[in-house]
């Protein structure tokens, strides 16, 4: 597998939500969206496939947003990955692994589409996710801006997220 | 996003055809009150002429914050409750399942509670509110909260089906093909659409809010095998919302495309 190449898509209607806190389903212009609160950090979570062509190296979250209106500010944004080995991890009680932060500028006209990256190295910041595992992924508003600034008011809202190899 | 409404402000949601007209039948909707005190109409199947015939959902926050399951035939009316209470400012699932003439059975968040089974037939079906009643022809009990994921079945739904639905799982999921009305009411649209049945629903004053948790059909899901040595190729496969299931592929060392 090449560097920079496609490994995943996920489309919001993919999500699996968390029981509390979760991101909210809305449209847009009838396009499926997350949407994110301003004040309660709230996350959206995904179950993955990482292609068996997938070489192990590092990989790119690239995550695309909209704000619901705001044309300025900043979300404090996270994503982290929890891998499910064959016969060893247990999914009522494995934990994600510590989320990587980035913090974008919300596109500046309501409507256009920012595209945020997220880098995360191979090994333990991306909880050693192998090729033909199942994994699963989980994008979270850091809406208080614990790791970093978020000061945009109202709604992000979550369009799509790729995955490449970095 | 979910449609919220103001009793103060009568607002509601109506259909002037109604999707299901006699037992058997399920009515199911994610539903938030602004309060445990006052009773709210959550959603109803009606006669819309000047009788009081109807099945219907209610959040009765004036007889304990119990979910109930009613019919009436134009004389007498029944009332399932379900188990348990509901409480204000949360989203609750309400299910109403109507097996019979003389069985009907409530579920709060998937819990049922006891069946009513007082013979009871309603008449004359035609219409569909959602956040009033139209109680011989003067509409009542208007909603002071929040309706989504509203769906309607012509069979009896299975405790498990419930008890899916009361974890989030999209009324597409289940039984689709006694799906006779399902709207997610996302909020945007007015008129509101019923997915299932095409059914348009007029909205009155209902505004946009934030919808409840909900596990939707998923859309696509995309493979990309690896790129060849002197060429590219990707492949794709589309599974998508209601059934819908195709294969796409573009192959070919010089971007040749294959469907």
């Amino acid at each position: 597998m090449a560097s920079n190449d496609s490994l995943c898509y996920v489309n919001v209607l993919s999500n699996e939500p968390p029981a509390s806190n979760y991101a909210t389903f809305d449209t847009r212009n009838s396009i499926p969206v997350l949407d994110f609160d301003d004040t309660t950090d709230e996350s959206a979570e995904f179950g993955l496939f990482m292609p068996r062509h997938y070489d192990g190296g590092g990989i790119t979250v690239t995550v695309g947003w909209m704000a619901t209106t705001a044309t300025t500010g900043t979300i404090s944004l996270d994503v982290a990955f929890k891998s499910v080995s064959d016969d060893a991890d247990d999914l009522d009680t494995k934990a994600y692994a510590a989320a990587n932060n980035a913090n974008p500028t919300t596109a500046s006209v309501s409507g256009e589409v920012d595209y945020a990256t997220i880098t995360f190295t191979d090994g333990a910041d991306m909880d050693s996710i192998a090729a033909g595992e199942y994994f699963r992924m989980k994008v979270l508003r850091d809406a208080d801006g614990t790791t970093s600034t978020d000061n945009l008011v109202g709604d992000m809202e979550l369009l799509f997220v790729e995955i490449k190899e970095t | 996003m979910a449609k919220a409404f103001s009793a103060g402000s009568s607002q509601y949601i109506t259909a002037s055809s109604a999707p299901a007209t006699a037992v058997p039948l399920t009515i199911a909707c994610w539903f938030w009150c602004n309060d445990v005190t006052n009773v709210y109409n959550l959603v109803s199947l009606e006669d819309s002429s000047v009788n009081m015939d109807y099945f219907r959902l209610s959040a009765r926050g004036n007889a304990g914050d119990v979910l109930s399951a009613q019919s009436h035939d134009g004389t007498t009316g029944v009332t399932a409750n379900a188990s348990g209470t509901y409480t204000s400012n949360t989203w609750h699932h309400a299910c109403g399942v109507y097996a019979s003439t003389t069985s009907r059975q409530a579920f709060l968040n998937g819990s049922g509670g006891t069946a009513e089974t007082t013979s009871n037939i309603p008449s004359g079906i035609d219409s569909l509110n959602i956040g009033r009643l139209n109680w011989d022809g003067t509409p009542i009990q208007y909603l002071d909260g929040k309706v989504a994921e509203v769906g309607i079945w012509d069979v009896a739904l299975t405790q498990g089906e419930i008890t899916s639905l009361a974890n989030g799982v999209s009324p597409q999921f289940i039984r689709p093909q006694s799906l006779a009305f399902y709207a997610p009411l996302v909020g945007n649209a007015s008129p509101e659409q019923d997915l299932s049945g095409g059914i348009s629903l007029t909205v009155s004053g209902a505004t946009k809010s934030e919808h409840s948790r909900i596990i939707k059909p998923s859309a696509q899901i995309l493979r990309f095998p690896p790129v060849a040595a002197g060429g590219g190729r990707i492949m794709g496969s589309l599974a998508g919302l209601g059934g819908l299931a195709g294969h796409g592929g573009i192959a070919g060392p010089h971007g040749g495309m294959a469907g």
